[in-house]
Order: structure tokens, then C-alpha cells, then sequence
């Protein structure tokens, strides 16, 4: 697996702070891996993309309000607001949502997920500790540097490699030895 | 894989690849948001236009302000109220408002902190100044002094005396540029008596911090109670399903506190944009209404602070949104009624190729019938519906593992709307079609006429003018000596100083062209607007009041605001606040900011000297930055490469003319976002009676 990760040049945020093209600019690096994050952890479409019109509209406002840290990682920073919104999401759902375990606890999706190698993959990934999907999800999905995941999951980037790492050897293995 | 050279043999990479980076956001999804964003963000400057520097949500300001008084002012308040209404509450059926926190409706199974704990390690200091618990949730705001820069990766907890550990469900933070932080939690429900606690928060700054919080119950005199107690909050008419309502007003000598909310006869109803309340006086005047709603509220529900009243006023609270002014978009979502129909692209579907339906679909109230069904290219089917409602768009859903998106669809011509579904290759055969969003306009006006009542203590008429109290703030100095920068400086100098100057007001007039929206009418900024500002300069040439006005081609406004000291108005949207900003002096500057900046790596900046379009004699900047890799937006043909800034300078007067924003493309060629002429710039001794009648509405907090 490969993931393409381009450090945005942080005059661009600078100037995204009051200028709605350069907003537009940030907007369009960063759709698609926040969409696709999202849409791995809700497993559905309306809901990623809501929660992903929340997070982008918080970002906005936060970086108008002058609430983004010069300096930091904006990606980190980006995918904290969508952490919280997940959250929120998640503290607004009936309790019968928040019980299944296996649309919100794993964000794999049941109904979809039908395509043969598709299928033996989500049922590796849901033998994964959580914590490990997440990683996963964040180094994928998301194209975060393990730098920046380790920003967000308050790990050091060796350990956090070192988990992928392992994550990955794992399924490998399983991957190898149910294909026969 | 090079990076740590992952073992991965071809087929786990290829549907680990596949599924990770699958799906990609629908088009239509992609560009509705990023022009909602765009809005916004036009929106957020717009209200603050030429008021500058740090501007902090008006929440974040609230909770200062309420910091910053000892909490016996309120108690005071508090008692003075219950003398004024002679009413003895028993606090176990008191509601009211708790400041910083909302309204609550049974005081009596509410705890609060009983005072604030306060850790100081490693340089970094934490307090806690604020819990609550109530039946919903447990919240709490925090000051934190000495973190170090950087992103923050702390995690909050709060552990139980039984050992139990509840994880924050949400959190945020404002920072000021001292340093100092304001955080809020919120946790869950506490089940039982949460007498005692201890907030638990991992890797803040690097160190894990402890505190045992002592929790009491809430006594009366800590809120302010609901006015009148007991009586049904006020409402607008219900129009189309959409309705206003005044849940709880509380009164202080000082503020009046609102909570408004939207009700929907629907259940599962949400707003699809941003709404604001408008409070106005029969004369027009338009009273503040600063935004303190907490974090724990929906986007259903509003807590307002405004101004203290008389009793005599005649008031009306209307529901807005910009840039629709009164109809409200909404949406329904359906996706649990899983209503739909099976559609059969039958075993070898042409891209072209149309298909004739008839199937009813009903959601709700609404009945919907698919009409056509198109595939417009190898991954995408379109499809049209009659409706019998004002339905305005749609969104599709199938549970087939080929799909990748769905697009909330567009009006039609002929009054059908169109949805499409993608895929990541068009499945064959039947597929089940399912309705799971329906988008709506409700048309307004929503309006709730009300009589508020007295404010508790004597208190003067609010003033119209607030004198600005901070220091002003020094205009800044050149970081470097670079050629084109002292001489872009020194012309703008030489072309504002008159104008700052005061006193007096400056008139400034421009015209600015942008690209057209896409798609859809409601969209900010238009192709055309032109703008007329005015300044107030005091006698030291500080800007002390000023006008904004955007008119469209038409000349009929299309967004107007106002800022007295340092509080502004939206009157288009309702948006407004009290801002941090040291009191300015005004600049026509649209150039020597991004010049004063580090330009980026990827940075260039060229001078020429050209013409401008009257036969004037310019000096043309143009900035320009390359991306790190190209950025293709929803619905474009071509990536943009990279962005910039282009400005004509006229060498004489030092007038900047004109201000061209552009994308640079693949081929070589710009794609201009916008142009904008500065027509006028002139210093008066008074302005038309049009914006001293704008500003003598601008009721000052």
C-alpha cells in the first residue's frame, strides 16, 4: 500500500484564513480523505457526508477565528474536529445504534461489502483490536504521516509505525493462510 | 510501501488499496459544500469587514465576561430579581438559565462545582472554573495557561469513585494570544450522585494531569430564572411544516438572555445551511443578538444575549438565512423507511442510454415518481422524478457494493428533480433504488411579535454609540527592506494618509466581478456586486462607525452591515458581535499585507510597469504560488496548479485600481476568480442620510 501525502505549504492556510480561494484550495486537498475517513468509520454515505459538512465548517470558522495553531499540522488539527464529530455523532445516536457492533463499533459495512476479497478483508479487519482499525483507517483513508497520527492518538510515531507495522504483518499472515 | 517496505502480497495490497481509498466524495456533494463554505466564509469576513485583528467567537467572549465578574454580581442580580418580582421559587422546580452552560429545567437534580481546583506542573497550569451535571450531560470549562505551541493530543477523561473511566465525547478550545486557553468537555450523563469525581487528562503537553472535583447542588440564586415562570414559549406560524419558537427569555439588569429554537412538524428534519435570528423594533432598529449558545446544543436551538429592555418595546424576532433571506432549506432524512424501487439496467447497459420508469415512491407526505433513468457515463445513472410537493432535490441510495456515491440532485427545467447514483463500474441487472433525503424550501416569513418585560433594575436606553476603550493599535512596520515592498508601502501612504485624516468620513466605492456559480441561484458572491463603504474617522484617524452595502447589479442590496466601536452588525444575516480588535485606522491596502508576508517556497512576485485600462500610468504586482501537487475542484475540466494575486498600483497617486484573484492551470493559463475596481476613494464632512439612518438603527450592547 502506498499513501500520497504532500505537505501543505502553510502560506496557503495563511491566506485561507481570509481569502475563500485559498479556503477552496485547502478544501479540495483535504475532502477526500476526511470524506473517506468518515465514510469508513459511519459505513454510509449520508452520514459521512454530513459529518464531513460539519467538520469542514468548524474548520473554517476556526480558522477565521484564529483558533488553528500556527505551526502545527493542519491535517492533525483537521482530523481532531472530525474525532470530536465522530463523538458528537456518536453521543446523539439511540442507544440501538450505539449497540451494534458491527456498523458503529468497526465501520465496516455489512451490506455493502459483498465483493469476495472485499469480504475476507472486512472480516480480518474486524478481528483487529479497534484501536488498530483506527490506525489503520488514519494511515489510509486518511493519508496522515505517522508523524501527524501520533500527534492525534498522543503516541510516539515509532510506536505508532511499529502498530501499523504489525497490523499489517498480521493480516499478511491470515490473508495467506485462509486463501490457502 | 518504500517506507517501510510493507510486506503485502498483490492481492491483500490491491483490496486493501481499493478499500481504504474508496469511496471518493460525490461531485455534486463536494461542490454544493464548497460553495456553502465559500458562502460562509464571505459571510464571516463580510460581518467583520474592516473591524480586524483576532476576532474570538462571541461564546468564547461570553465566558470571559462572566469570568471576569465575581459570581456574587450575579447573585446579586439574582436577588434583586426575586425582590423585584416578589416570587419565592423553590429551587427543586426552578428553570432558568445558567450562564455559560444553557437553560436548564429542573434546578433541583442540577451539580455544579463547588469551586474551582486549580494544578500547576511542568510550567503548564490547568483549572477547572466550571462543572455541570444534569440529566443530559456532564460539562465543563477549563483555563489553561503555559501549554506549549503545537497541536494538542490530549485526551479527557473523568473517573467514577468506583474506578470507572468515561472518555469526553466532545471538547473545544479558544486561545488568546497570551497564551491562555479556554477548553469545555462534555461527558455523558453521570448516573447517580456525582458528588465526587476526578478529571483525569492524558498527554496535555506531555504530561498526564489529575483533579478531584467536588461537586454540590445547584442553588437558587446561581441562575436566572425563566420570565414569566410557567407560561408557553411564543411561537411564529407554522409555514409549510417550519416553525419559530421563543422557548425561555430570563431577565437581568444588564443582558436578556433567549433561547430560540426551530421546531418541524416532521421528525428527522434538518436545517441544510446556516440560520440566525433577527431581532427588530418597529422603527427598524435592529437590537444585538450575540451567539453564547454552548456546545451542547444542536443546530436546531439558539441561545441569544441582547440588550436589557424597558417593557415598552414592541419587538419581532424573524428567522434568516443569507444569502436566502426568508425561504429556509431543509432536508427529510428517509433513509429508515428504505422506500424505493427496483430498477433493472438489464445485462449490457450503453452509456446514453435512457430508460422510460413509472415507479411510485412515496416518503413521508411526499409522493414521488421516477420518470426517467439515464446513464450519463460509465459510472454515473441520473435520474428524474415527478413530485407532488416543492420538492428541490433528492438523495439516492442503493445497497449494492458497486456503488461509490449518490448526488443530491437539481430542479429541472420542467419542475422534475434529477439524482444520480455513481458507481465504481455500473453494475448489470436489477438494483434496488432507494429515496434516503428529500430537500425542501419552506418559504417565510417567520416572525414572533413580542413584548419583553422589564429588566429588573432601572437601566438607561441602550446608547448608540460605544466608545472604543482599547488601545489603538500601531500600525506595523516594515519586517525587511525589500525594494518592492518599501515601494508599495510608501505609495499607500501616500495614498491613504489623506483619508486618514481625520475627522471626517471616507466614502470608498468599488465593483467587483466573480465567476459565476456552477450551479443553483443561492449562491454568495454573485457575478456582480457592487460596494459603497463608509468610515467614520475620529480626530486622532481612528475609524469610530462604519456602513457596509452590497448592492447587486440592480442596484437592490444584497448584504448591509454595520460596526459601532467595537461591535458589528449583519443586518442581512442577524449576524453580529463584540470583537477584540484595538481601535484602526483605515487602509485601502489590498497588496502590502500579502507582500509583508513570508512568501512560500513555491512563491513568486513580479512587478511591471504597464498601463492601466484609463491610459494611467500603473505599476502591476502579480503573486503567485505553485501548489505542491495539482488540485482538481468538483465539476472542473482542468487541476489548478496553483493560485495567486494580481494588483494594479497607480504609480502616480498610489491608488491600488484594481484586484484580480486567479488560479493558474495546467496548460498555463489563469482562470480569474475575481476582479475587483476600486472606483472611489473620497474624504467628506458628512455622509448621506441613508447611512446615518443605518447606523441610528444599531442598537449597541
Amino acid at each position: 500500500m502506498s499513501v500520497n501525502h504532500s505537505p501543505i505549504d502553510p502560506a496557503l492556510i495563511e491566506r485561507a484564513r481570509r481569502d475563500p480561494e485559498a479556503f477552496g484550495a485547502l478544501y479540495c486537498c483535504y475532502l477526500t480523505p476526511v470524506y473517506r475517513y468518515l465514510y469508513r468509520r459511519l459505513g454510509n454515505i449520508h452520514d459521512a457526508e454530513d459529518i464531513a459538512s460539519q467538520v469542514f465548517t468548524e474548520a473554517l470558522e476556526g480558522l477565521v477565528a484564529g483558533r488553528y495553531r500556527e505551526g502545527g499540522s493542519f491535517s492533525a488539527w483537521l482530523f481532531t474536529i472530525a474525532a470530536h464529530k465522530l463523538a458528537d455523532f456518536y453521543r446523539t445516536r439511540s442507544s440501538l445504534e450505539l449497540d451494534d457492533p458491527v456498523s458503529a463499533e468497526t465501520g465496516l459495512e455489512p451490506e455493502i461489502e459483498k465483493n469476495d476479497d472485499r469480504q475476507h478483508l472486512v472480516k480480518l479487519l474486524a478481528q483487529l483490536e479497534e484501536e488498530n482499525q483506527e490506525l489503520l483507517r488514519l494511515r489510509f483513508s486518511a493519508g496522515l504521516s505517522f508523524a501527524e497520527i501520533a500527534m492525534l492518538d498522543g503516541r510516539n510515531e515509532a510506536a505508532v509505525k511499529m502498530t501499523i507495522y504489525r497490523s499489517l504483518v498480521w493480516l499478511r499472515e491470515h490473508w495467506e493462510v485462509e486463501d490457502g | 510501501m518504500a517506507e517501510m517496505d510493507w510486506p503485502l502480497p498483490t492481492g491483500l495490497d490491491k483490496v486493501l488499496t481499493d478499500f481504504y481509498e474508496a469511496p471518493q466524495p460525490d461531485p455534486g456533494f463536494a461542490d454544493r459544500l464548497q460553495r456553502r463554505l465559500a458562502s460562509r466564509q464571505v459571510e464571516l469576513l463580510g460581518t467583520h469587514a474592516k473591524v480586524r485583528y483576532s476576532w474570538h467567537s462571541i461564546s468564547t467572549k461570553s465566558f470571559r465576561s462572566f469570568r471576569s465578574r465575581p459570581s456574587v454580581i450575579i447573585l446579586t442580580i439574582l436577588l434583586s430579581l426575586l425582590l423585584v418580582f416578589g416570587v419565592a421559587y423553590t429551587i427543586a422546580k426552578l428553570a432558568g438559565y445558567l450562564p455559560g452552560f444553557g437553560f436548564i429545567q429542573d434546578a433541583g437534580k442540577v451539580y455544579v462545582l463547588s469551586e474551582p481546583v486549580e494544578i500547576t506542573r511542568g510550567g503548564v497550569m490547568l483549572r477547572v472554573d466550571k462543572a455541570v451535571s444534569d440529566k443530559s450531560v456532564f460539562w465543563m470549562e477549563l483555563t489553561v495557561l503555559g501549554l506549549p505551541e503545537g497541536l494538542d493530543s490530549s485526551r479527557a477523561f473523568i473517573t467514577l469513585p468506583g474506578g470507572e473511566k468515561i472518555q469526553s465525547l466532545m471538547g473545544s478550545e479558544t486561545s488568546s494570544a497570551s497564551g491562555e486557553a479556554h477548553r469545555t468537555y462534555s461527558f455523558p450523563p453521570l448516573d447517580g450522585n456525582p458528588q465526587s469525581v476526578t478529571l483525569l487528562i492524558e498527554n496535555l503537553g506531555g504530561q498526564d494531569f489529575s483533579l478531584p472535583l467536588t461537586m454540590r447542588r445547584l442553588e437558587s440564586g446561581e441562575i436566572l430564572p425563566i420570565q414569566p415562570a410557567g407560561t408557553a414559549p411564543l411561537q411564529s406560524n407554522s409555514s409549510e411544516g417550519v416553525t419559530l419558537v421563543l422557548d425561555h427569555v430570563a431577565y437581568a439588569s444588564d443582558k436578556t438572555i433567549l433561547q430560540v429554537s426551530l421546531r418541524f412538524d416532521q421528525p428527522d428534519t434538518w436545517v441544510a445551511g446556516r440560520w440566525q435570528a433577527q431581532l427588530t423594533g418597529p422603527d427598524g432598529s435592529l437590537y444585538p443578538l450575540l451567539d453564547i449558545s454552548p456546545g451542547t446544543l444542536d443546530d436546531t436551538t439558539r441561545i441569544y444575549q441582547t440588550v436589557p429592555f424597558t417593557g415598552r418595546e414592541q419587538l419581532t424576532l424573524t428567522l434568516k438565512m443569507f444569502p436566502q433571506g426568508e425561504d429556509l432549506p431543509f432536508f427529510v432524512d428517509y433513509s429508515a423507511e428504505q422506500a424505493g424501487f427496483t430498477f433493472d439496467l438489464g445485462p449490457d447497459p450503453q452509456i446514453g442510454q435512457e430508460w422510460e420508469l413509472n415507479h411510485v415512491v412515496k416518503v413521508g407526505d411526499t409522493t414521488l415518481r421516477a420518470v426517467r433513468a439515464r446513464m450519463t457515463s460509465a459510472q454515473e445513472l441520473v435520474f428524474d422524478f415527478e413530485h407532488d410537493k416543492a420538492v428541490t432535490g433528492l438523495m439516492l441510495f442503493t445497497p449494492n457494493p458497486l456503488l461509490h456515491g449518490g448526488a443530491a440532485g437539481l430542479t429541472l427545467q420542467n419542475g422534475n428533480v434529477s439524482a444520480g447514483l455513481t458507481f465504481d463500474k455500473l453494475p448489470t441487472g436489477p438494483l434496488e433504488v432507494r429515496v434516503v433525503r428529500v430537500y425542501y424550501t419552506a418559504h417565510g416569513p417567520w416572525q414572533i411579535h413580542w413584548q419583553p418585560q422589564p429588566a429588573p433594575l432601572a437601566v438607561d436606553t441602550p446608547t448608540l454609540i460605544s466608545s472604543p476603550t482599547l488601545e489603538p493599535y500601531a500600525t506595523p512596520t516594515l519586517a525587511f527592506g525589500d525594494p518592492l515592498l518599501v515601494e508599495m508601502q510608501s505609495l499607500l501612504q501616500k495614498f491613504d494618509a489623506p483619508l486618514q485624516q481625520g475627522p471626517g468620513w471616507v466614502h470608498l466605492l468599488s465593483e467587483t466581478t466573480s465567476r459565476p456559480c456552477p450551479t443553483g441561484a443561492q449562491c454568495f458572491p454573485p457575478p456582480f456586486i457592487r460596494t459603497e463603504e463608509w468610515f467614520e474617522i475620529d480626530s486622532d484617524g481612528y475609524v469610530i462607525r462604519s456602513v457596509h452595502l452590497d448592492r447587486d447589479v440592480n442596484g437592490q442590496i444584497l448584504q448591509q452591515s454595520a460596526s459601532v466601536g467595537n461591535y458589528a452588525i449583519n443586518f442581512t444575516t442577524g449576524d453580529g458581535g463584540l470583537n477584540d480588535a484595538h481601535p484602526y485606522r483605515l487602509s485601502t491596502d489590498e497588496l502590502v499585507q500579502y507582500l509583508n508576508q513570508p512568501s512560500s517556497s513555491n512563491g513568486t512576485i513580479t512587478r511591471q510597469d504597464l498601463p492601466c485600462e484609463d491610459s494611467r500610468p500603473c505599476i502591476v504586482v502579480t503573486m503567485q504560488d505553485k501548489f505542491a501537487q495539482p488540485i482538481t475542484n468538483p465539476g472542473e475540466d482542468q487541476a489548478f496548479w496553483g493560485a495567486g494575486r494580481r494588483v494594479w498600483v497607480d504609480s502616480q497617486t498610489g491608488q491600488q485600481v484594481k484586484v484580480q484573484s486567479f488560479w493558474l492551470l495546467e496548460d498555463g493559463s489563469e482562470l480569474i476568480g475575481f476582479t475587483k475596481n476600486n472606483l472611489l476613494a473620497e474624504k467628506v464632512a458628512s455622509p448621506p442620510q441613508e447611512v446615518l439612518d443605518i447606523l441610528a438603527k444599531v442598537v449597541v450592547p
